[in-house]
């Protein structure tokens, strides 16, 4: 379970990394996703926060019967403002412009309907960052992308609808 | 470097043009909004220098050129976009040639920040789309047709398809069934299955406001990143992409199967001129179950907006891909036994044979058998046979055969030809192993053991696939009822049986096998039936030794009453079906020898002759549930498979008498040693409460097609037999 979502966080950032990168992939569920091997800071933050995550799960929430938890990925956008001010130095802000919100919660169920999550999942995300939604990201600057990603947050916490 | 200004020749973009997309867009980004930042070798670059020098002097030629810039950028986006997205559509449909640099490296496409490695396969489909101009003369569709390549099958060999329900239906009777009904543009349309179709295109630019259009170019880039990304990640989604893993990790000499694309304009009127579009064309009949699948659907990625036009990519595509090639002989042997739903689609399409197919498949069979249907299997039996006797093929006692008869009439033919021939038919050695080695199941000998046993692990190197997934749901029911049900557990009593266990399962897939291999076993081998039952009585040995061993399998799962009856029948194919589908309701509950299921069987049939019930449904012997059918009737092929193919099986064929005296003793190979090897191995996979279920379940068949088994199926083909 914790490769679902480790998955679709990799297909997340796939649909979110600006670099140009060689797509390398990986199975789960008998299900070909796009896995992010480079930048490697990447793979390996994603693995401590979904500790995080699966602690979270193994240890259920005193108000649900299911264990729950919810992990955000959110990509902020450094902006230089354009008036560097009285202040001198280039005040940067960062500003989140996107966020994904993964609520997990654990059930049994059969693999193939776990598949079929995954793939809605991976659809979904799709639908996100495609189209319309392609503008919202925000310019892509040098200064703002620091190893062709925007800088990103992760947060992991305990239950669902936070 | 800088690139140059003009439109740049089509082969040097994607590796002159500076791919670093932020780098790209954050000059173009950038200058036009603050002065140039950084001096890039790009035309970005260039031009806003231009733009800011020129500002003052030539400020028309500076737009100008500023335009054709723009102008020559968008047409490379254009072309790229066009060329990368089939690039990325084939690559992941077909493996490509790696296209070489200069200096021998290997040359990569970098455009929207995808890299992918380059290939010259698709340079010349493609010179439609790499002109320079595309922006003033918009190029027609791109299509990218995959299909799936089935030319170079070989004659014994069938292409198949499993739907939801994880029936096999045979593509190609699909096939000619469709191209009966409607004309066809590309050649060998038996063929060829479209499996996806892919269009990228310039759309309608007055469907969208000009200032949607009229994005930046560098955010047109970024918003091109994004929807390769998508389309990367979609192709790998969809079902043939599974199919093409699956393909490509066999050997091209093993796998006949092709995944192969064609790039072409798409016209408008190419497809309207079809009656039916190739995609469209339905391989096995959808109103049989209740599928909210469609047999196609449609995912449009989001246009990329652009000065030109709109770029999109949409994509029809298939969504059932689980082809497998599967032994003919297996095809028709489970066919025969009915657990595949096998009936043509032309049966289908027919429409009478839509009920039977739906009790083939679907449904329990409760003992009907399509009138249709029977009369198939009973008709023309001369075409089958000949065809059958030709190839030396044991005839598939009713299943419609594989491919060959799209017609209900040839289904029949089939039949008749394969139980016409079962007289006739000399075992195929292959044939006759599984034959043996179900006799020697049932029997409990180990040779049958053995035999099962290969045929439990999966069958047919082709049809594992699909029938190695069914080995572990169906073989479980073998196993199980070999515990659970007493008929089946009664030759092992009656022929000591060495184990038990094993028998079952290799009962079942004796049955199956019996089924394909009945002429030959019957032929041969009339005293196998006897064998399994050795103290069973002398006079039903005697008629039934004519019948394959296998037969005596099944007869244990024949009601009980009719072992009284005729014991001489004979292993006939027909007689296979008729035990089959009378042994089910009869077997339950009582303990048979293997004579006695022989007598069984041969009464049934005798019986069943007046009525053509459901003919190939119930070969499955006796106690398996018609869901489970399928399964067997996979798990039999699969098996007859693995019993002709070793040379185990048919050494213990050959004295069929000798195997009878011998099954208790199991002493002529090893093989039963391994199939009983098999079967415990099968019957782990499964759990113990799905065995027990699957028990359960076959009594209630067993019960349910005493009740309803009227007819058999093959009464003509015992008089065959007899003669």
């Amino acid at each position: 379970m914790k490769d679902i979502v480790k998955a679709l966080l990799h297909t997340i950032f796939f649909h979110r990394i600006f670099t140009a990168l060689p797509p390398t992939t990986h199975e789960i569920l008998d299900t070909t996703l796009p896995l992010i091997t480079n930048p490697t800071s990447i793979p390996t933050t994603l693995e401590t926060h979904l500790s995080t995550l699966l602690r979270y799960l193994d240890t259920p929430s005193q108000s649900t019967s299911t264990p729950s938890a919810t992990l955000t990925l959110q990509f902020l956008e450094r902006r230089r403002p354009r008036k560097t001010g009285w202040f001198g130095g280039k005040g940067e802000e960062e500003t989140v412009w996107e966020t994904w919100v993964i609520e997990v919660r654990v059930r049994g169920i059969e693999r193939r309907e776990m598949e079929a999550e995954l793939q809605e999942g991976v659809k979904r995300v799709m639908g996100a960052v495609g189209g319309e939604a392609a503008g919202v990201v925000p310019p892509i600057t040098e200064g703002g992308v620091e190893g062709g990603v925007f800088p990103w947050v992760m947060g992991v916490k305990r239950g669902t609808g936070g | 470097m800088h690139q140059n200004p003009r439109p740049a020749p089509r082969s040097a973009a994607s590796a002159n043009n500076p791919a670093t997309n932020p780098e790209r867009t954050n000059n173009q980004r950038d200058t036009r909004e603050a002065p140039p930042q950084r001096t890039r070798s790009s035309v970005d670059l260039a031009l806003y220098t231009e733009r800011a020098s020129g500002a003052a002097e030539s400020s028309r030629d500076a737009v100008a050129a500023e335009k054709e810039r723009e102008t020559s950028k968008l047409n490379q986006i254009i072309q790229n976009f066009h060329t990368k997205a089939a690039l990325m559509i084939c690559s992941s449909r077909a493996t490509l040639p790696q296209a070489y640099g200069k200096n021998g490296e290997a040359r990569q496409n970098k455009w929207f920040n995808v890299v992918l490695n380059e290939t010259e396969a698709l340079l010349e489909d493609l010179q439609d789309w790499r002109r320079p101009d595309l922006y003033d003369d918009p190029p027609p569709p791109l299509e990218i047709e995959v299909y799936l390549d089935a030319s170079q099958i070989s004659q014994t060999q069938a292409l198949t398809i499993i739907d939801e329900q994880g029936k096999r239906w045979d593509v190609a009777d699909s096939l000619r069934t469709s191209a009966d009904s409607s004309p066809r543009l590309d050649g060998a349309p038996e063929r060829e299955i479209v499996i996806e179709r892919w269009i990228i295109e310039m759309g309608e630019a007055s469907r969208y406001k000009a200032a949607q259009l009229n994005d930046a170019l560098p955010n047109v880039y970024k918003k091109g990143v994004i929807l390769f990304r998508s389309l990367f990640t979609f192709s790998r989604l969809l079902p043939a992409w599974k199919l093409h893993r699956r393909l490509s990790r066999q050997p091209s000499s093993v796998q006949p199967l092709k995944l192969r694309f064609r790039i072409r304009q798409r016209r408008s009127g190419s497809l309207a001129s079809l009656d039916q579009d190739p995609l469209q064309t339905p391989l096995y009949p959808t109103h049989l179950h209740d599928s909210d699948t469609n047999i196609t659907e449609h995912h449009a990625f989001p246009p990329l907006l652009c000065a030109a036009a709109p770029l999109s990519i949409s994509v029809d595509y298939r969504t059932n891909c689980d082809f497998h090639i599967a032994d003919a002989e297996a095809l028709l042997s489970s066919r025969f036994a009915g657990l595949d739903a096998f009936a043509s689609y032309s049966e289908e399409s027919s429409g009478r044979a839509g009920r039977h197919l739906r009790d083939l498949g679907l449904t329990p069979p409760r003992g009907e058998i399509t009138t249709a249907r029977a009369r198939r299997l009973l008709g023309d039996p001369t075409s089958r046979q000949r065809d059958l006797l030709g190839t030396g093929r044991s005839v598939p006692l009713r299943s419609p055969p594989v491919g060959s008869s799209s017609r209900g009439a040839r289904e029949a033919g089939l039949a008749g030809g394969a139980l016409a021939s079962l007289g006739t038919y000399h075992t195929a050695t292959q044939r006759q192993s599984p034959v043996s080695a179900l006799q020697h199941r049932v029997t409990g000998s180990d040779s049958s053991s053995m035999d099962d046993k290969p045929s439990d692990r999966g069958g047919t190197p082709q049809s594992i696939p699909n029938s190695g997934k069914r080995d572990f749901l169906k073989n479980p029911p073998f196993k199980a009822g070999s515990v659970a049900t007493s008929p089946r557990n009664a030759p092992s009593p009656s022929t000591s049986a060495p184990r038990p266990t094993a028998l079952p399962s290799s009962s079942f897939q004796s049955k199956r096998l019996s089924l394909n291999t009945l002429p030959q076993q019957a032929l041969r081998n009339p005293s196998m039936s006897e064998a399994p039952s050795p103290g069973s009585s002398s006079p039903k040995p005697a008629p039934v030794q004519r019948y394959s061993s296998s037969f005596a399998n099944r007869k244990k799962y024949i009601r009980p009453g009719e072992s009284t009856t005729s014991s001489g029948r004979g292993s006939s194919s027909s007689k296979e079906k008729s035990g089959n589908i009378e042994g089910t309701p009869g077997s339950s509950g009582s303990v048979r020898t293997d004579e006695d299921d022989i007598a069984a069987f041969i009464s049934t049939v005798e019986r069943s002759k007046d009525a053509f019930s459901s003919p190939v449904r119930n070969n499955t012997p006796s106690t398996i549930n018609l869901s489970k059918f399928k399964g067997m009737t996979t798990a039999s092929s699969e098996l007859a498979e693995e019993m002709s193919s070793s040379s185990l099986i048919q050494t213990s064929l050959t004295p069929p008498s000798r195997r009878l005296s011998n099954v208790p003793g199991l002493s002529v190979s090893s093989s039963p040693s391994r199939a009983m090897a098999h079967a415990p191995h099968v019957r782990s996979r499964l759990s113990t409460q799905s065995i027990a279920e699957e028990r359960e379940e076959r009594r209630e068949l067993e019960r349910a097609q005493e009740e309803s088994d009227e007819d058999e199926p093959f009464i003509f083909q015992q008089d065959n037999l007899e003669d």
